[in-house]
């Protein structure tokens, strides 16, 4: 077989990256390449204060700032040895819920869905398909709306600091979300409805590996914890046994293997490993679960997620707004080391920080889920490329096919890009 | 009657009449802070100024309608000079607004430095109107006061320090002030600059505000 090269700049992504897939005399290679400039968050965040690095990590990303806001202080508490109530962990973990599911409703219909449709851009498939991205719009406005009733605003949230709430959310507030939510969740329903439907490209997960961060209870939540497919459970703090890093000259990216192995985090792995646990979603999650060794059934699985986030911070809600919270806990400065592991909406999201005793960051490092998920791209990417040299596809075809892959791993590219080349 | 042209619309005022008259007749504006009908008429802020068609600026509610007389009340020479004469009345207002009886209500000033883009007013002008505590005098190092107002003081509404994502202040009597509420306080100026390092690193005022900051907090107001 001639020499191919397919070099596809993906849009409909956050940030910019290129996809190159060459074929060979029959071998196959795949680069998923992030060429995003470089954005150092880490070097930023080194030598700051304990309580300026949230501030900092949560401008990593507009789409997800509460996920590498909670992550980093999580880090820092860990590290600091703050012993929370319940009640915080509580309203901590719904705020990182509800921003999992409202980047879920943006992932789908703004990014993922226009591909199902034969529709190039959001606009195109809104005028052959209004009802449905009306829903769309509706249900991301309903989500942002809870977002800031519980972060207080809608990107960067400041009603958290180390230690806990500032403010006792009032008792209008908790309601107001509650009746929002309620709202949300039948929108929710017909979305997972739909999208549990649709018809997927077929394609075999040649990886399938997956780490999630540990749930104590329920789905989401977090714990201190990383577990993977293989059945190993191993302490986040502990992660740089298992997990290598490695720079790469082709992206602006670092990749990430776990025990060797390429593997993937994301809302697929979450149901895998969680989706008993969602009450009174079992027939969504038996319908979709045989499809779930696909890489493009991500989509699925964050459909899913959206009704289940809703339905839990609702219940959770409901459930808090009549009592008295205790919401603020005192910390004292000291040194030590500290991991936080959350599920980002696209995945595990680590951050690891070292403070000093005067309560400075001396060492931070942050792994997204978009870079650990790179080589996993890479090999799904390349299982379509064998495809295309057994002749079962054709060309153009896979091009369309290489873009909707990676928009169903939802990558999030000014995320990813924290590399530092060592002289 | 008199036929005056404001902004090229014709417009009959009775004779006698002012040019805020004939300029609100003809369904414009002009910014007033002094001026009060029928019992203050001395211009005194000039905030009013317009642009007549000679090219002189004029207080509006002051300046008697002639025939013909043409008058611009937005041009950019007249929102320059408005702009000027807001931080002239500003340069001797400083941070009053913790103690002024508008708080809580609205303040007609604010509005305008926001309309006009003036710096000067720091968030703190803008916090106490959600009936915030002020985290100062809990002892946190909040960038209140020297940063520039606008945002809705979205942070300390919640209970955050502001940490000066809007830009700071760089006009020395709000800077003295701003250390001698840090000083009254006893919030270490370390902590100030700490937090001032998270969004002002490269502003070329940088060291500037530093200095004053450093020189009225270690040794009173200078004389």
């Amino acid at each position: 077989m001639s020499y191919l090269e397919l070099s596809e700049r993906i849009d409909k992504v956050f940030g910019h990256l290129e996809l190159r897939l060459s074929l060979r005399n029959g071998s196959v290679d795949a680069k998923f390449r992030v060429v995003h400039d470089m954005r150092l968050i880490e070097a930023v965040i080194e030598g700051r204060k304990v309580d300026e690095a949230p501030i900092i990590a949560s401008r990593i990303c507009g789409a997800c700032s509460i996920a590498h806001f909670l992550a980093s202080i999580t880090a820092i508490e860990n590290a600091l040895g703050v012993e929370l109530p319940d009640d915080i962990i509580l309203l901590k973990e719904s705020m990182n819920k509800i921003q999992v599911a409202q980047n879920n409703v943006v992932h789908l219909f703004f990014l993922a869905l226009p591909d199902y449709y034969n529709a190039r851009t959001l606009s195109e498939l809104l005028s052959r398909n209004p009802d449905l991205i009306k829903v769309g719009f509706k249900l991301n406005n309903l989500c942002l709306q809870v977002v800031e009733l519980l972060a207080g605003r809608i990107v960067n949230p400041n009603t958290y600091r180390i230690g806990g709430f500032t403010k006792k959310p009032s008792k209008d507030k908790v309601e107001k979300a509650v009746r929002i939510l309620g709202e949300a969740e039948k929108l929710a329903r017909e979305v997972v409805d739909h999208v549990t439907r649709l018809e997927l490209p077929e394609l075999v997960d040649p990886s399938p590996v997956y780490l999630v961060s540990e749930s104590p209870i329920g789905y989401l939540s977090i714990g201190d914890y990383i577990l993977s497919s293989t059945g190993e459970k191993f302490r986040a703090v502990d992660y740089p046994k298992y997990i290598s890093e490695e720079v790469v000259d082709y992206s602006n990216s670092k990749v990430y293997r776990y025990n060797g192995r390429v593997f993937y985090v994301g809302s697929r792995a979450r149901v895998l490993e969680y989706g008993e646990r969602l009450v009174g979603l079992e027939d969504y999650v038996s319908s979709i679960v045989k499809e779930l060794n696909n890489p493009y059934a991500n989509i699925k699985a964050k459909a899913l997620e959206i009704l289940a986030t809703i339905m839990d911070v609702k219940e959770k809600l409901d459930e808090l707004k009549d009592r008295d919270l205790r919401l603020r806990t005192e910390y004292t400065i000291r040194s030590g080391e500290g991991v936080g592991v959350l599920e980002a909406p696209r995945g595990l999201l680590i951050h690891h920080y070292r403070v000093d005793s005067e309560g400075r960051v001396v060492y931070a490092n942050i792994i997204t889920p978009t870079a650990m998920n790179a080589l996993h791209i890479e090999h799904s990417a390349m299982t379509l490329g064998k495809k295309i040299v057994e002749g079962e596809l054709d060309v153009v075809e896979a091009k369309k096919y290489l873009s909707m892959l990676v928009r169903a791993y939802d990558p999030c590219l000014p995320c990813a890009v924290h590399v530092v080349v060592k002289q | 009657m008199v036929k005056v042209y404001v902004n090229d619309k014709e417009v009959e005022v009775g004779e006698g009449s002012y040019i805020i008259d004939a300029v609100i007749k003809a369904g414009y504006s002009v910014p007033t802070l002094c001026f009060f009908k029928g019992i203050y008429r001395e211009a005194s802020c000039r905030i009013c100024i317009v642009e007549l068609g000679n090219g002189r600026l004029v207080p509006a509610c002051a300046y008697p309608v002639s025939e013909g007389l043409r008058v611009y009340t937005n041009t950019e020479r007249v929102r320059r000079n408005r702009r000027v004469i807001l931080e002239l009345i500003l340069a001797s207002h400083k941070i009053k607004c913790q103690s002024c009886p508008r708080k809580g209500g609205f303040c007609q000033l604010l509005d305008l430095a926001r309309e006009y883009g003036v710096e000067g007013i720091p968030v703190c002008a803008e916090c106490p109107l959600h009936g915030n505590e002020c985290l100062l005098v809990r002892g946190e190092p909040c960038l209140g006061p020297i940063t520039i107002a606008g945002c809705g003081s979205p942070c300390t509404r919640e209970g955050t320090i502001c940490i000066g994502c809007r830009g700071p202040i760089t006009r020395r009597d709000v800077l003295v002030e701003a250390a001698r509420l840090y000083k009254e306080h006893k919030i270490p100026l370390e902590e100030v600059f700490s937090k001032m390092k998270l969004f002002w690193n490269n502003h070329p005022s940088l060291d500037k505000i530093y200095n004053i900051l450093l020189e009225t907090y270690n040794g009173g107001e200078k004389k």
